[in-house]
């Protein structure tokens, strides 16, 4: 029913004046990276006449009475998702452009990670722990691409100390065939047994299209950890489903950034 | 439900509705205007007069105008490869059936009579017709280069006529080389190619000859993957690069002393159907976005460009009749005919 509402409005308003309403386009949201130490700074994008950007920082959906942007935003705070809107008299209001903004974890030594698809090395054996990440760009030059079953990551701290929750950066691409894996997996390191234990997983669904968006996904453990070494293990989607053009095909994963809270 | 019934149900719901959105009738609103500076266009979605069933599309490439003032859209449907218009919409004729990758099309006045240049992405070739669809010439892939082991690895995608008549042919879908040949076919020189140097080009989409300055003319290439265009002299020297950040530009279109490119879409929203429309001045200047954003400079290189209003979905070619007024044909956007905009 909620798909109706659009394309109803757009007639019904049609109809009153006799002429065609058009929906603005969603502002850019312009940002070096969605990680940061202490702050971070978003710039906000729309330049059309007659039209303006509304947006939140509580999680809610900008109306006209939310924020007015004017200038560039300061992100602090643990995790901030931002969420603007393109507002105009005589158009229909964008969609809504998001992005969530992450500030860094614990202290990381050493992130190692499986050779990934020479197409897409990211930047160079820091990328999984340089702050800098959350460009959609597939080809920014920051993410890790793969096309393989499986792919492992490790994990060093510097200190060991209690983990509260492993924080994952996916794009979702599916028109360029990237997709969040079928699962992740998170095991630490057991000292006493001298192996990996399972941890948690999270079990993600492609049955249905995802809006194209960088996916920061985090793992909470299931048991209480005290571990300066943890391991992921992202198993890729092997086949992309039917409602896909590329169905059938292996998926690619792509990943550019690893925060432990 | 039918589509005969879909408009049924609507409009009487619609109907109804009349009597309930007063808030948004209290709202003064005028015509939407399109564009910035002194190219502001209103527009009409609903030129063309066809019926899809007689006469179906499937992606609008390019569209050109005829010495006659009728307007010539290529489609890569099969039913109809050409449909001629009048400049109100109503269909004229159609032709052809056997340009399954009709992609670009060039208008030439040769000696009086109008000839078309058709590049056909499937095919692999280019077709030289008379505006009633008999083929005058074909060239085929370049072998003479020694660049090319095979027709598949050759996609023109457009084509442009200098004065003299030589042939520019731009394989943009393939190693984007452009490739001159004289009048009757005959291979002269190609540059370009794939690359990211400035003499190179990133999916040379589009070409055209630009007389604006008697003195000095030139090409202008598209290299929509740069964001960018470049030209270069009618003897395939580079010349410089003019920077288009943030837009796609297909080929580019000069009348009078404008230029006009349909952006298929905004680099930073690729595969959201973002394209818009951008008129440069005879200095390579942006002066207005259509549905796009107001052009601006930061230190001789515009800002950013994108599409702020979802009037288009991915454009493919612009055309300027003899009464300034703009024509939009698309790119899988929904098999929609082309939109007419009038300038204000």
């Amino acid at each position: 029913m909620k798909k109706l509402m659009l394309p109803f409005f757009l007639l019904m308003v049609q109809y009153s004046f006799g002429q065609q309403v058009f929906q603005l386009t969603p502002p850019l949201l312009k940002y070096q990276s969605i990680f940061y130490d202490n702050k971070a700074l978003l710039e906000i994008k729309f330049d059309q006449p007659g039209a303006e950007v509304r947006y939140t920082m509580n999680g809610n959906e900008p109306t006209e009475k939310d924020l007015l942007y004017t200038k560039p935003v300061v992100i602090s705070g643990k995790r901030i998702r931002v969420k603007a809107k393109s507002i105009g008299k005589g158009f229909l209001p964008s969609g809504t452009a998001t992005v969530e903004f992450f500030k860094t974890g614990k202290a990381i030594r050493k992130i190692e990670f499986s050779t990934p698809n020479p197409k897409y090395p990211g930047n160079g054996v820091g990328t999984l722990h340089d702050n800098i990440g959350g460009q959609m760009d597939l080809s920014s030059g920051t993410w890790l691409g793969y096309d393989t079953d499986t792919v492992t990551v490790t994990i060093q701290l510097k200190e060991k100390g209690s983990i509260k929750g492993v924080l994952v950066d996916i794009l979702q691409n599916e028109s360029n065939w990237i997709f969040l894996p079928e699962q992740v997996l998170l095991y630490y390191y057991d000292d006493t047994r001298n192996a990996y234990v399972p941890a948690g997983k999270e079990v993600f669904s492609s049955e249905r299209p995802a809006p194209k968006q960088c996916s920061a996904q985090e793992l909470i453990p299931n048991q209480k950890i005290h571990t300066d070494n943890l391991k992921l293990v992202f198993c890729p989607v092997k086949k992309i489903p039917g409602w896909h053009p590329g169905k059938d095909n292996h998926a690619w994963l792509f990943i550019d950034e690893i925060k432990v809270y | 439900m039918n589509r005969k019934q879909f408009i049924k149900q609507s409009s009487s719901a619609a109907a109804g509705m009349l009597f309930i959105p007063s808030m948004l009738r209290n709202q003064k609103m005028d015509d939407m205007i399109l564009g910035h500076n002194n190219k502001r266009y209103r527009i009409n979605t609903k030129w063309s007069q066809l019926s899809f069933e007689q006469y179906p599309v499937k992606d609008c490439h390019e569209m050109v105008q005829d010495k006659l003032g009728r307007i010539i859209l290529l489609t890569n449907e099969t039913k109809n490869n050409v449909i001629i218009y009048d400049k109100s919409g109503k269909l004229i004729t159609t032709w052809g059936h056997e340009y399954p990758g009709a992609h670009g099309l060039t208008l030439f006045n040769e000696n009086g009579d109008d000839v078309l240049f058709i590049c056909d992405n499937s095919r692999h070739q280019v077709s030289k017709t008379t505006v009633d669809g008999r083929v005058l010439m074909t060239l085929d892939y370049p072998k003479e280069i020694g660049l090319y082991t095979k027709a598949e690895e050759y996609v023109p995608t457009e084509t442009a006529i200098a004065r003299n008549g030589d042939i520019y042919v731009t394989d943009g879908y393939g190693k984007d080389f452009i490739i001159q040949y004289d009048y009757k076919g005959n291979y002269i020189r190609h540059f370009g190619g794939r690359g990211d140097g400035d003499k190179y080009l990133m999916n040379a989409h589009g070409i055209c000859v630009d007389y604006r300055d008697k003195n000095r003319p030139c090409l202008v290439v598209s290299s929509r993957q740069q964001n960018a265009f470049k030209r270069f002299t009618l003897d395939g020297v580079y010349i410089d690069t003019i920077p288009l950040p943030g837009a796609w530009v297909c080929r580019p279109v000069i009348k009078g002393e404008y230029l006009y490119a349909a952006v298929l879409q905004t680099q930073a929203r690729q595969g959201e159907q973002s394209g818009f429309v951008t008129i440069l001045d005879k200095n390579f200047n942006v002066v207005s976005n259509l549905a796009g954003s107001q052009p601006k400079y930061t230190n001789n290189t515009p800002d950013e460009m994108y599409q702020t209003i979802k009037v288009f979905q991915y454009p493919h070619d612009v055309c300027i009749d003899d009464e300034e007024n703009l024509y939009v044909a698309q790119w899988n956007s929904g098999h929609v005919y082309p939109y007419k905009l009038q300038p204000v």
